[in-house]
C-alpha cells in the first residue's frame, strides 16, 4: 500500500512551530519548540501513523497542517498549494478538503448545538445544498457512522463517549474531505469501544478513499491501522518507515525503547524494561545536538554536539541517528 | 447522565431530549431560595408593569389635608391611605408602587448598557488577544479602579442630575464587570476542541463568537446580570439620596429616603417603607442570582 | 504453605442512592490478597473497580453512597466495624492509596517533602525534621535524582512521572502492608509507565507490600499481576491466576476484551478488530439476568432470565457464566 510512485497528497517542508512561555511579568521567559523542523510526505490513500509521547509535537503538527496553528516557518503543500500562504478567503474552500477528529469526546462537541447542527455545520458554512437536503445528508452520515438518524435533534450530553466520537467522525466526513487528521481519536475511550471506532475509521477509509494522519501515543493501535509510521521526539521526526519495517526492525534507540516499554497482553517473558533512563527533558530546554542523547545508552560525544539528519536506510526507512548515518556513510565509502 | 442511550436499545419514552438551558431551569426549580427570589422578583416586575392600575392614588397628588397621616393600623390614620402619607400629603403606598416601576426601569436600562457594551468589549478582547485585548482591558482596569459611586457621581455631575443620567452613569460604571466575565469565558471556550473544529470547518470569526463561544458563556453572564440588577437598584437609590439621580417629585425610593430623613422621628413610615422596598428588591435579585449560579454551574451537575 | 490472606473482601456491595434511582456500583464482590502479592482488577468504565477500592478504604461519600453489605477483613481486623477515628489510623498507614491523576492528587500549595512528611508525622509522631529526612530517603527509594533538593520542590515543578513517584513515596511512607493503586500509570507516557511499573514491582519485592492494581489495560495486568479479577457492571465475572487468565480466558467478556485489543505481537493484515457490540449498561438500569447478556454472542435464553453465580467450572478458575454451569 505504499509504492513509491503513489501520489503525494501533503508535503511538509521545514515546519517549525514555537510557543512562547510567559514569565511572571508577562515577559517572554522561554520558547517551546513544539515542532522543530519537520519534513514529511503523506501519500494519497495511506494511513500515516504519528507516534510519540507527550510534548513531542505530534498534535501540534497535525494542527499546523490544517492551519489551526500558524507555524513560524516552513511550507505545508497540499497538492502543490501552500496552505500557509493562502489568504483567509482562499483558505475556506481548502477547509473542505482537510478535516480533523479530536481526542476528547466531551470538549469536541458544542454542548449547545444539537448533533444535527454539529454534523451539518460544515454544509451550512459552505452553503452546500438546501436546508432540507442538508438534514437528509446529515441523517445518512449518522447512519454511516453507526448512529440512529432519528436522534438528530438530541444534544451531545445525551450520548456516551463512543457515540460522541462517532458524531465527530460524521462531522469530519460531512464535507467529503480527502485528508483527515485523527488526533488521538480513541485514546479517551474504553478498550471495547476503541475497537468499534477503529473499525469504523478503517471501513470509512476504504469506502471514501480517505487519507489519514493518525496521531496517537498507543503503539498497538497505530500498528493496527497504519501503513507507515513516523516517530516523533521533542519536535523532530526520529524515525519513519513502513509499519512492518518499523515494528520488526526499529532502528532509532528511542523507537526501540518505546516498543520495549509498551505492555503486551501476554504472560510469559519477563518484560525487558531496560534501556531507558531519566526523565523526558523539558521542551523549554531541549538538549543540544541530538535531543535524545540524554536518555540514550549509546550516546557518543558527537551526539551531544551535533544534530543528526534523517538518513535513508533503504526502502523509505528513515532514521535520525548518528549510529546509522555514520554506518551508512562508511558503507558508501 | 440523564437520557444516555445505548447503541442498541431505544430511549425510554419518558426521557425527553432537553437543551442544556432547559435542564438548568429545571434544576433551578428545585432550589428553594432561588424560588423565593424568583417570586419576589416576579412581584416587583408585576408592580412595575401594572402599578398604575393597582396604585390607589396618584403618587404626585399633594394635599394639605392629608399631611403626615400614619399607616392604617395606627391611631389617627386616614381612610384610603394604607401606608400613610408623606409631608406633602402624598399617598405612600402609591409612591412606593410607582417606585418599583422606576427601580425596575433603572435596572433594565443600566444593566442593558453594561451588558451590551461589556459583552462586546470582552468578546473582542478575549477572541483577538494581542494589543486589542491589552487596550480594552486597561480601560476596564481604570474604570474598576475608581469606586463605583464616585465614578457615577462624576458622570452625573458632568451630565446633570436626572434619573436618566443616573441610569447611564450606573450602566457605564458596571461595564468592566461584564467585560471581564465575558473575556474570561471566551478565553476558556476558545481553547476547547469544538471551537477549533468549527474553525477547521471554515467558520468565520463572527460565527465563532456569536454561535459557538458566546452561547457557552451565558452562565456567569446570567448570574452577573441578575446580581447587577440588585446593585443597580442600590446605586440608583444612593444617587437619588444624594440628590444626583431622580429629582423630586419623582417617587424613587432613594429620593424618598432623602426627603424623609428629617421626619424619621416624627413620621417613621415615610422612610421605613421605601427602605423596606429597597431591601426586598435587592434581596430578591440576590437570591435569584445565587440560585441561578448554582443551577447553571456545570460542576454541580451529577 | 498456606498463609492467612492479608485482605479478605467477602460479599461487598456498595450502592449509590441518587434521585434518579439506585446505582448498584458494586454487587457481591469477594476476593483476597495475600501478603506480597499483586492483585490486578481489570474492567472498563462503570465496572466498579474504583468503587471497590474506595469501599475498602471506607472513602465512599455517605450519602449518596453506602456499603450495604459485606465483610472486609484486613490483617485480622474487620474494617467495616471500625469507627472513623480508627479507620484514619489505618489509611495512609497500613493501607495506602495511589490515584490516577498525578496532576491533581498532590496539593499544589505545599512542598512535596511536606506532603510526604505529613503522613509520617500523623501516624508515627516523628518531628518535622525527622519526617523530612525520611522523605528524602523515600524519594531516593523511588528513584528521584537529587532527592535532597527535590524534597523542597512544589508539585508544579515536577513532571507527571516524577509526581507519580512522589505519590508512591507518600504511599510507602509508613510502610503499609497494602497499597491500592487506582490506574497509577494511565495518565503517563509509555516509557514513564514502564519505569513506574518496574519501580512498583521492585518495591513490592523489597518491602513485601501487597498491591491491589486497578487498571483497564490488560497489558499492564499481564506484566505485573499474579492474580486477576475481571469486573463488569459491578460484578466479578472472572477470577484467575494471571497465567490461567491469559491462556484460558473463559468469560465471553474477557475474551471479547482480549480480542478487541490490537496486538503488538502479531503480524496480521489490516483486519477488522473483533468488537463487543453495544455499550456498558447504566448502573441505574441493569438488565435482568446476566448483566452481559445483551452484548454476548453466546447468550442463551437462560442468560436473559437468571444471573449466574461465580463458580469454578471444570476445575479451572471461577467464572460467572451459564456456558460453564448447569
Amino acid at each position: 500500500m505504499s509504492e513509491s510512485n503513489k501520489d503525494i497528497l501533503v508535503r511538509l517542508r521545514g515546519v517549525r512551530k514555537h510557543f512562547e512561555v510567559k514569565g511572571d511579568m508577562g515577559r517572554k521567559s522561554g520558547v517551546v519548540k513544539a515542532v522543530d523542523g519537520v519534513d514529511l510526505d503523506i501519500y494519497k490513500g495511506e494511513t500515516l501513523g504519528l507516534v510519540g509521547e507527550s510534548g513531542c509535537g505530534k498534535s501540534t503538527l497535525g494542527r499546523c497542517i490544517l492551519r489551526l496553528e500558524h507555524p513560524e516557518a516552513g511550507e505545508v503543500l497540499y497538492k502543490d498549494t501552500n496552505v500557509l500562504t493562502l489568504s483567509r478567503k482562499a483558505m475556506i474552500p481548502m477547509r473542505s478538503k482537510m478535516q480533523i477528529i479530536f481526542q476528547d469526546p466531551y470538549s469536541s462537541l458544542n454542548p449547545r448545538q444539537t448533533i444535527g447542527q454539529i454534523i451539518g455545520e460544515g454544509l451550512t458554512i459552505h452553503n452546500i445544498g438546501q436546508k432540507s437536503g442538508r438534514m437528509n445528508t446529515v441523517r445518512s452520515l449518522m447512519d454511516k457512522v453507526g448512529l440512529r438518524p432519528d436522534q438528530i435533534m438530541r444534544y451531545p450530553h445525551e450520548f456516551s463517549g463512543g457515540q460522541r466520537q462517532r458524531i465527530g467522525v460524521a462531522r469530519a466526513l460531512a464535507l467529503n474531505p480527502e485528508l483527515i487528521i485523527c488526533d488521538e481519536p480513541v485514546s479517551a475511550l474504553d478498550v471495547s469501544i476503541q475497537a468499534q471506532v477503529i473499525n469504523l475509521l478503517m471501513d470509512l477509509q476504504e469506502e471514501y478513499k480517505l487519507t489519514y494522519l493518525f496521531v496517537s501515543h498507543d503503539l498497538s493501535v497505530v500498528k493496527h491501522i497504519s501503513d507507515r509510521v513516523a516517530v516523533m521526539y521533542l519536535g523532530r521526526i526520529v524515525e519513519l518507515a513502513d509499519k512492518n519495517a518499523l515494528y520488526e526492525n526499529p532502528s532509532h534507540p528511542y523507537t526501540q525503547v518505546l516498543l520495549k516499554a509498551a505492555p503486551v497482553a501476554e504472560v510469559g517473558s519477563k518484560p525487558k524494561r531496560e534501556g531507558l533512563s531519566g526523565e523526558l527533558p523539558s521542551p523549554l530546554n531541549p538538549p543540544a545536538g541530538c535531543h535524545f542523547h540524554t536518555r540514550c545508552d549509546r550516546a557518543t560525544d558527537k551526539c551531544r554536539k551535533q544534530t543528526p539528519a534523517l538518513t535513508d536506510l533503504g526502502g523509505g526507512h528513515m532514521v535520525r541517528c548518528f549510529l546509522h548515518s555514520d554506518k551508512v556513510a562508511e558503507d558508501l565509502d | 447522565m440523564s437520557c444516555t442511550q445505548t447503541a442498541n436499545t431505544t430511549t425510554d419514552a419518558s426521557c425527553k431530549s432537553r437543551s442544556p438551558l432547559a435542564e438548568a431551569l429545571l434544576r433551578l426549580h428545585k432550589n428553594r431560595t432561588a424560588l423565593v427570589g424568583l417570586i419576589i422578583v416576579a412581584v416587583f416586575a408585576f408592580l412595575a408593569i401594572f402599578g398604575h392600575w393597582i396604585a390607589p392614588h396618584d403618587p404626585l397628588e399633594q394635599s394639605l389635608y392629608t399631611k403626615l397621616k400614619p399607616p392604617f393600623w395606627m391611631p389617627k390614620a386616614a381612610d384610603g391611605f394604607l401606608l400613610g402619607t408623606d409631608d406633602f400629603g402624598r399617598d405612600l403606598l402609591s409612591r412606593i408602587i410607582y417606585g418599583a416601576r422606576i427601580s425596575m426601569l433603572v435596572g433594565v436600562v443600566s444593566v442593558s448598557i453594561s451588558l451590551v457594551i461589556g459583552t462586546i468589549s470582552g468578546a473582542i478582547a478575549g477572541f483577538y488577544r494581542g494589543w486589542v485585548d491589552i487596550l480594552i482591558m486597561r480601560v476596564m482596569d481604570i474604570l474598576l479602579a475608581i469606586p463605583s459611586i464616585l465614578l457615577a457621581i462624576v458622570i452625573v455631575a458632568f451630565l446633570g442630575p436626572s434619573l436618566q443620567n443616573a441610569m447611564i452613569a450606573i450602566g457605564v460604571v458596571s461595564i468592566p464587570r461584564y467585560a471581564r466575565i465575558v473575556r474570561g469565558s471566551v478565553l476558556e471556550e476558545y481553547s476547547k476542541d469544538y471551537v477549533q473544529a468549527a474553525r477547521a470547518l471554515g467558520a468565520s470569526d463572527t460565527r465563532l463568537i456569536f454561535l459557538h463561544i458566546l452561547p457557552n458563556c451565558l452562565a456567569p453572564l446570567i448570574v452577573q446580570t441578575t446580581l447587577g440588577f440588585a446593585s443597580a437598584i442600590l446605586e440608583a437609590a444612593a444617587l437619588s439620596f444624594l440628590g444626583l439621580g431622580a429629582q423630586p417629585p419623582t417617587p424613587e425610593w432613594g429620593a424618598m429616603l432623602a426627603g424623609g430623613r428629617a421626619l424619621i422621628l416624627r413620621a417613621w413610615w415615610v422612610v421605613t417603607f421605601p427602605g423596606i422596598m429597597i431591601l426586598l428588591a435587592v434581596l430578591g435579585f440576590n437570591l435569584l442570582g445565587d440560585g441561578l449560579r448554582d443551577a447553571l454551574d456545570p460542576r454541580l451537575r451529577d | 504453605m498456606t498463609q492467612q490472606p492479608l485482605l479478605t473482601v467477602d460479599g461487598l456491595s456498595t450502592y449509590f442512592y441518587t434521585d434518579r434511582g439506585v446505582a448498584k456500583a458494586v454487587c457481591d464482590v469477594s476476593y483476597d490478597i495475600n501478603p506480597g502479592e499483586t492483585l490486578g482488577v481489570v474492567g472498563e468504565s462503570g465496572c466498579g473497580k474504583s468503587v471497590t477500592s474506595l469501599s475498602v478504604m471506607r472513602l465512599i461519600p455517605e450519602p449518596p453512597g453506602k456499603i450495604v453489605s459485606g465483610k472486609i477483613t484486613f490483617d485480622g481486623q474487620d474494617l467495616l466495624s471500625l469507627n472513623e477515628r480508627q479507620m484514619r489510623k489505618i489509611r495512609g498507614n497500613k493501607i495506602s492509596m495511589i490515584f490516577q491523576e498525578p496532576m491533581t492528587s498532590l496539593n499544589p500549595v505545599f512542598r512535596v517533602g511536606d506532603q510526604i512528611a505529613e503522613a509520617i508525622i500523623l501516624h508515627e509522631g516523628l518531628s518535622h525534621k525527622a519526617a523530612l529526612e525520611r522523605a528524602v530517603d523515600l524519594l531516593k527509594q523511588v528513584g528521584i535524582p537529587s532527592p535532597e533538593s527535590r524534597v523542597y520542590d512544589y508539585p508544579h515543578q515536577m513532571s507527571g512521572g516524577m509526581r507519580q513517584r512522589v505519590m508512591i513515596a507518600m504511599a510507602l511512607a509508613c510502610k503499609p502492608k497494602l497499597i491500592i493503586a487506582d490506574e497509577p500509570t494511565t495518565a503517563l507516557d509509555v516509557t514513564i509507565q514502564a519505569q513506574i511499573l518496574e519501580l512498583m514491582d521492585k518495591l513490592r519485592e523489597e518491602t513485601g507490600t501487597a498491591i491491589q492494581l486497578i487498571t483497564h489495560d490488560l497489558g499492564v495486568i499481564a506484566e505485573t499481576a499474579q492474580k486477576v479479577l475481571v469486573m463488569y457492571a459491578g460484578r466479578v465475572v472472572e477470577q484467575a491466576d494471571v497465567k490461567d487468565l491469559f491462556t484460558n480466558p473463559m468469560h465471553p467478556y474477557t475474551r471479547g476484551l482480549m480480542r478487541s485489543i490490537p496486538g503488538l505481537g502479531e503480524q496480521e493484515e489490516r483486519e477488522r478488530l473483533e468488537t463487543i457490540p453495544g455499550v456498558v449498561p447504566s448502573l441505574l438500569n441493569l438488565p435482568k439476568g446476566c448483566r452481559f447478556h445483551d452484548r454476548c454472542r453466546h447468550a442463551m435464553e437462560r442468560c436473559a432470565l437468571e444471573e449466574p453465580e461465580l463458580k469454578i467450572a471444570d476445575g479451572k478458575h471461577p467464572v460467572r457464566c451459564w456456558l460453564y454451569q448447569e
